[in-house]
C-alpha cells in the first residue's frame, strides 16, 4: 500500500489555476491484480493511465465513458477508498495521497461519494433515518437525538416525505433510494460530492427529478460535483465542463457545451451521436488525436 | 418480530422442560441414586382413583408391589392403599448447590413407593433418574451448543474477514474435521481424557469434547457470509465515513450472521443431546450412580431386560418430543432466514 | 486425472495430519497401558520396562511417530496390547465386516431416497409426496438409538431375527445358500437402522434438488417443447440436480458409518465400533489410532468417489481443470 507521487512542478501551467480548484487529479495511475479462483496471483488489470482533471469550487465536472474505462476506479481513488498506484490527488490545496489513514479523517466529511447502485450501498436492516445518520455515527458527531434530527432534515432537503424515516429500505422506491444515499452523502456536509452513475438504473423521469434535485443542492450549498457516468443527456444537464475517459485515460476534456457540440476525438463523436441521435456533430476534418 | 405459533409452542414446550428438570429435586419424589432393593425392576406404579368396592377417590392412591417368590414378579397388595400426598418431607437433596432441603412435590407412605416409570436393578426410581438425567443430558447440550457456536463465530468471522493465511488454516482444519465420522472423532477426543472419577470435571470435559466435534460446520457458514457480507457496498461507503474494521464489524458483518447462528443452535442442540446420550449410553459418559439418560438406556442392552421390563425404554422415547420441538424451530428458523436473505 | 491427484494429495495431507494429532494427543492423555499392568504385584517391574522398550515407549514422541508412520506406510499399525496381536491382522476383518454393513445399508437408503424422492418432485403435494414428508419427519425426530433398541427388542421378542452377531454359531457347517441366507437373516436389522437413520436426510435433499431443477426455466422449455414424459425429463432434471446430490453421496459416507458405530455396538456385528469401543476402555493406543485412520480413509475414499463422479458430471469442472 505504497504511494508515490509525481515530483510537484509548480510552474507547470494547469488550465482553471491552482488557486480556484477545489480538485485536482495529477497523473492518476491505478494498477490492479485480479485473483484467480485457483492459486495464486492474477491477470493485471490497468484501470487509470495517468489521468488529470480538476474542477473548480462551485463547478460540476462530468466524466463519461464507456463500462470498463476506469470512472469508478477514478472515483474510488479520488475519494482515497482505495489507494492509487502512482500519482496525486489534491483537495482545496492539501495532498490527500500522502496523508495516512488516521488523518484523512477530517477530510472525509468534506468529500462524499455516493456509490453505484443506491440498494446495494445500504444496509437493508437499516432503518431509512438509521441509513443516513450514520456518518454522524461513525464519526460521532452529537448526541443520538441530534444525530436523528440532522438526518431527518438532509432526507426532507432532498424531498423524501418524513414518514418514510422508520421505513426499511426494501419499502423504497429507486428513485426515492437514489435520494437517500444523495441525503447521507449530505449530512457531512461536505463541498464536493463525487457521483457515481447516479441515474444509471432509474426511470427517465426519475432521473430527471434527481438531476433537478442535485442543482438545487449545488445552488443551496454551493456544492461541487464529480459527476462519472455513462449516459450524456443527463450529465450535460448539469455539467459545467465534461471529460471523456476511455481505457484508463481522458481523451477528451473541455467546457460541456463545446464538447457536445464539437467533440473533437472519434470515441467522443460516437457518444454523442449515440445520445442525441444523429444530428449531432460529424467527424470533423482534423481527423482524431 | 411477528413470532408464530410454530415458534411459540416448542419454545415454550423446551423451557417448560428445562425449568422442570432444574428443580428436579422438587419434583421427583426421590433422589437419582436412592436404592430400593426390595423393588427392582418394579412396573410403573398404577394409579387408581377407585377402590376395591368402587368408591371413587378425589385423591389418587397405588398400592404397594409385593413379590412372590419369582424375580421381579409383581402382585398389587389390595389391602392397603397408600395415597398419593402432596408436598411431602422426602430425601434430601441440595438446591443449586448451595442449600439442602426435603420438600418434594409429591409421593405416597413408606413403605410403598411411587415409581410412575418403573424401576431399575436396584430398584431405583426411573422417573426420578428421568428428570436428573434430564439436568445431564439437556444442559450437556446446550452448552456444547453454546461452545460450538462461539468458536464458530469467533473462527469463521476472524477467517472471513481477515482472509489470507488465517483463513486458508481454517479451511484446512475444517477439512481435517469433516474427514472424520463425528461418533468416531467423539469417541477418539473422549480416548484421550480420563476414564472419569469425579462427576463434575468429567460433565465439562464431556461438553468441550462434544463441543469441539461441531464447530467446523457453523464457523464454515459464518465464513461464508462474513465473506459476501464485507464486499457489499455499503460496507464500501461505511469505510468511506472513515468507519474503523471494529465498526463494520459491529454494525454490518455480524448482524448477519444471526439467522445462520440460530438456526445452526437448532441444528446442534438436539444433535450435542445425542451426542451426550451415546456417550453415556457407551459408558463414556458421566457414571453412575449419576443419572443420564444415556446410562439408563445401557441397562438395555442385555436382552432379558429389554424384553422384560419393557418401561425401562420409555427415557429413550421421551427424547422424541424434545427433538420435535428443535426441528419444528429449525424449519421456522431456516424460512425466516431464507425470505430475508440478503 | 489431475483433478484426481489434487484431490487424493489433499486427501494424505488430511490422513496425516490426522494421524499426528491423534498420536499427540494419545501420548499426552494420562493413563498408559503399562500403567495397569504395574500395578499387578506379579508382574515385576523390570518386565513392564522391558516392555516398554520393547514397543518403543521410552523413545522421545517424535521418534516413536517415526518409527509408527515408517511401519504404517508399509501396512503394520503397531500392536494391540490389549490383544497380543498386530494391529493390522486385528483391523482388516473388521473393516471387512464394516464395508459389508455399510455399502448394503448405503445402497439401500440411496436407492430408496432417488426412487422416492423423485417421485415425490414429480407429483408435488400428491398422496405420495405429503405422506413421505410427515413419515420422513417422523423418523428424522427419534434418535438412531431408539431405533437401534426398538428393532432389538422386535427381534428378541419374536425370535424372527437373531438378536445381534453376524454369523450363526453353526453358520461354517452350513451349505453356501443357508450360510448366505442366515448371513441376510443377520444383516437385516442394522442394515434396517442405518437406513431408517439416514433415508430421511438423504430423501429430503433429493426430494428438494429434483424439485428445484423441475422448477427451473430450461425444463420449463424442454416441457414447451413437447419433451413427453417425465422420464425424459428425468434426463434433463437428473443431470442438473446431481451436483449437490453427488456432494451430499460424499458426506453420506461419513453419516454412514457414524451412524453404523451406534448399531454395530447394539447389535452386536463384529466391525470398527465396537473395536473403537474396546479399546477406549482398555487405553490400547496403537488400536484406537488405528481405528480412527481407518474410518478417516474411508470417508476420504468416499469423498473421492463423489469426486470422481462430480467431474464425470458436471462439464463445467472438467473445463475448469483442463
Amino acid at each position: 500500500m505504497w504511494r508515490r507521487s509525481a515530483p510537484c512542478d509548480a510552474s507547470r501551467n494547469w488550465d482553471y489555476g491552482m488557486s480556484e480548484s477545489l480538485l485536482e487529479v495529477r497523473e492518476l495511475r491505478k494498477t490492479y491484480v485480479k485473483p484467480r479462483m485457483f492459486g495464486t496471483g492474477g491477470a493485471e488489470v490497468v484501470a487509470l493511465r495517468g489521468v488529470n482533471v480538476s474542477i473548480a469550487r462551485g463547478h460540476t465536472l462530468a466524466v463519461v465513458g464507456e463500462s470498463g474505462s476506469g470512472k469508478s476506479t477514478l472515483a474510488r481513488c479520488v475519494v482515497q477508498l482505495e489507494p492509487a498506484t502512482w500519482g496525486q490527488v489534491w483537495f482545496a490545496g492539501v495532498e490527500l495521497t500522502r496523508l495516512p489513514w488516521r488523518q484523512l479523517r477530517p477530510f472525509r466529511s468534506r468529500i462524499q461519494l455516493v456509490l453505484q447502485g443506491a440498494s446495494a450501498a445500504i444496509n437493508p436492516a437499516f432503518r431509512s433515518w438509521e441509513v443516513v445518520a450514520e456518518p454522524l455515527q461513525i464519526l460521532k458527531r452529537g448526541t443520538g437525538a441530534e444525530q436523528k434530527s440532522a438526518a431527518l432534515e438532509c432526507m426532507r432537503q432532498v424531498g423524501l416525505p418524513l414518514d418514510l424515516a422508520e421505513r426499511l429500505p426494501h419499502q423504497l422506491s429507486g428513485g426515492q433510494l437514489q435520494r437517500l444515499v444523495i441525503a447521507r452523502a449530505l449530512v457531512l456536509q461536505p463541498e464536493l460530492l463525487v457521483l457515481d452513475e447516479p441515474f444509471t438504473g432509474l426511470d427517465v423521469s426519475i432521473q430527471a427529478q434527481i438531476a433537478n434535485l442535485l442543482l438545487a443542492l449545488q445552488r443551496e450549498r454551493s456544492l461541487t460535483y464529480l459527476l462519472i457516468g455513462h449516459g450524456l443527456p443527463m450529465v450535460s444537464a448539469l455539467a459545467d465542463e465534461i471529460a471523456v475517459m476511455q481505457g484508463g485515460r481522458i481523451v477528451e476534456r473541455g467546457a460541456a457545451g463545446s464538447v457536445l457540440a464539437t467533440p473533437r476525438q472519434g470515441y467522443t463523436q460516437c457518444l454523442v451521436s449515440v445520445a442525441f441521435g444523429g444530428a449531432a456533430a460529424r467527424p470533423s476534418a482534423e481527423g482524431s488525436r | 418480530m411477528r413470532v408464530s405459533r410454530a415458534i411459540v409452542l416448542p419454545l415454550m414446550f423446551l423451557l417448560f422442560l428445562h425449568l422442570i428438570v432444574l428443580v428436579a429435586g422438587f419434583v421427583t419424589p426421590y433422589n437419582a441414586a436412592t436404592q430400593f432393593r426390595e423393588d427392582p425392576f418394579a412396573p410403573p406404579s398404577r394409579v387408581h382413583f377407585f377402590d376395591v368396592n368402587g368408591r371413587f377417590h378425589l385423591r389418587p392412591f397405588v398400592y404397594d408391589w409385593t413379590s412372590g417368590v419369582e424375580f421381579a414378579k409383581y402382585v398389587e397388595d389390595r389391602n392397603r392403599a397408600f395415597p398419593i400426598r402432596f408436598f411431602v418431607t422426602g430425601n434430601a437433596y441440595s438446591v443449586a448447590g448451595l442449600f439442602r432441603w426435603n420438600l418434594h412435590l409429591f409421593g405416597v407412605d413408606e413403605p410403598a413407593h411411587l415409581f410412575l416409570l418403573g424401576s431399575d436393578g436396584y430398584g431405583r426410581d426411573q422417573f426420578s433418574r428421568f428428570l436428573f438425567g434430564g439436568q445431564i443430558s439437556l444442559f450437556a447440550g446446550l452448552l456444547a451448543a453454546f461452545l460450538s457456536l462461539s468458536l464458530g463465530l469467533l473462527l469463521g468471522a476472524a477467517a472471513g474477514y481477515h482472509g489470507g493465511a488465517l483463513d486458508a488454516a481454517l479451511m484446512r482444519t475444517t477439512e481435517i474435521f469433516a474427514a472424520l465420522p463425528w461418533l468416531y472423532l467423539l469417541l477418539a477426543l473422549r480416548a484421550v481424557l480420563p476414564l472419569g472419577f469425579d462427576p463434575a470435571p468429567t460433565f465439562l470435559l464431556i461438553i468441550a469434547v462434544i463441543g469441539i466435534v461441531g464447530w467446523s460446520r457453523p464457523a464454515r457458514l459464518v465464513r461464508g457470509i462474513v465473506l459476501s457480507a464485507k464486499e457489499h457496498n455499503y460496507v464500501l461507503a461505511a469505510r468511506g465515513f472513515g468507519a474503523t474494521e471494529l465498526y463494520l464489524l459491529r454494525r454490518h458483518v455480524l448482524p448477519q450472521t444471526r439467522g445462520v447462528v440460530l438456526t445452526q443452535a437448532t441444528i446442534l442442540i438436539p444433535q450435542y443431546i445425542l451426542a451426550e446420550v451415546t456417550l453415556s449410553f457407551l459408558g463414556l459418559g458421566v457414571a453412575e450412580p449419576m443419572a443420564s439418560w444415556g446410562n439408563m438406556l445401557s441397562a438395555l442392552q442385555q436382552y432379558s431386560i429389554l424384553t422384560s421390563y419393557w418401561w425401562m425404554i420409555v427415557p429413550g422415547f421421551l427424547l422424541v418430543p424434545i427433538f420435535l420441538s428443535y426441528y419444528i424451530l429449525a424449519r421456522s428458523f431456516e424460512s425466516r432466514v431464507e425470505s430475508s436473505s440478503y | 486425472m489431475r483433478f484426481l491427484l489434487h484431490r487424493a494429495a489433499q486427501g494424505a495431507f488430511v490422513l496425516i495430519a490426522i494421524s499426528i494429532v491423534g498420536f499427540l494427543l494419545l501420548h499426552i492423555a494420562p493413563g498408559e497401558f503399562f500403567s495397569e499392568i504395574r500395578l499387578n504385584p506379579q508382574i515385576a517391574p523390570a518386565t513392564v520396562d522391558a516392555l516398554r522398550v520393547q514397543y518403543g515407549l521410552d523413545r522421545s514422541l517424535p521418534a516413536q511417530y517415526g518409527l509408527w508412520l515408517r511401519s504404517a506406510l508399509r501396512g503394520d499399525f503397531g500392536f494391540s496390547f490389549a490383544y497380543n496381536r498386530p494391529v493390522s491382522s486385528l483391523l482388516w476383518p473388521r473393516v471387512r465386516n464394516t464395508l459389508l454393513l455399510n455399502t448394503v445399508a448405503l445402497t439401500a437408503a440411496w436407492l430408496f431416497a432417488l426412487v422416492l424422492g423423485a417421485w415425490a418432485a414429480a407429483h408435488p403435494k400428491g398422496w405420495a409426496d405429503r405422506l413421505s414428508a410427515v413419515l420422513t419427519s417422523t423418523m428424522l425426530v427419534v434418535p438412531d438409538l431408539m431405533f437401534a433398541l426398538a428393532l432389538l427388542m422386535v427381534a428378541v421378542r419374536t425370535r424372527r431375527f437373531p438378536a445381534g452377531g453376524m454369523l450363526g454359531l453353526e453358520a461354517a457347517e452350513h451349505s453356501l445358500w443357508s450360510q448366505a441366507q442366515d448371513f441376510s437373516e443377520h444383516l437385516f436389522l442394522p442394515v434396517l437402522t442405518i437406513v431408517l437413520g439416514v433415508f430421511p436426510i438423504l430423501y429430503r435433499h433429493v426430494r428438494s434438488s429434483l424439485a428445484e431443477a423441475l422448477a427451473s426455466p430450461f425444463v420449463q422449455a424442454a416441457r414447451g417443447y413437447g419433451l413427453g414424459r417425465n422420464q425424459i425429463l428425468f434426463r434433463q432434471a437428473f443431470p442438473a440436480a446431481a451436483n449437490p446430490l453427488i456432494s451430499l453421496f460424499g458426506l453420506s459416507f461419513g453419516l454412514l458409518l457414524s451412524a453404523s458405530l451406534l448399531v454395530e455396538v447394539v447389535f452386536s456385528w463384529p466391525g470398527l465400533g465396537p473395536m473403537l469401543l474396546e479399546s477406549i476402555l482398555a487405553r490400547d493406543v496403537y488400536v484406537i489410532v488405528g481405528v480412527v485412520l481407518l474410518s478417516a480413509v474411508l470417508v476420504i475414499i468416499g469423498n473421492l468417489f463423489a469426486d470422481v463422479l462430480l467431474y464425470w458430471n458436471d462439464p463445467r469442472i472438467r473445463a475448469e481443470w483442463q
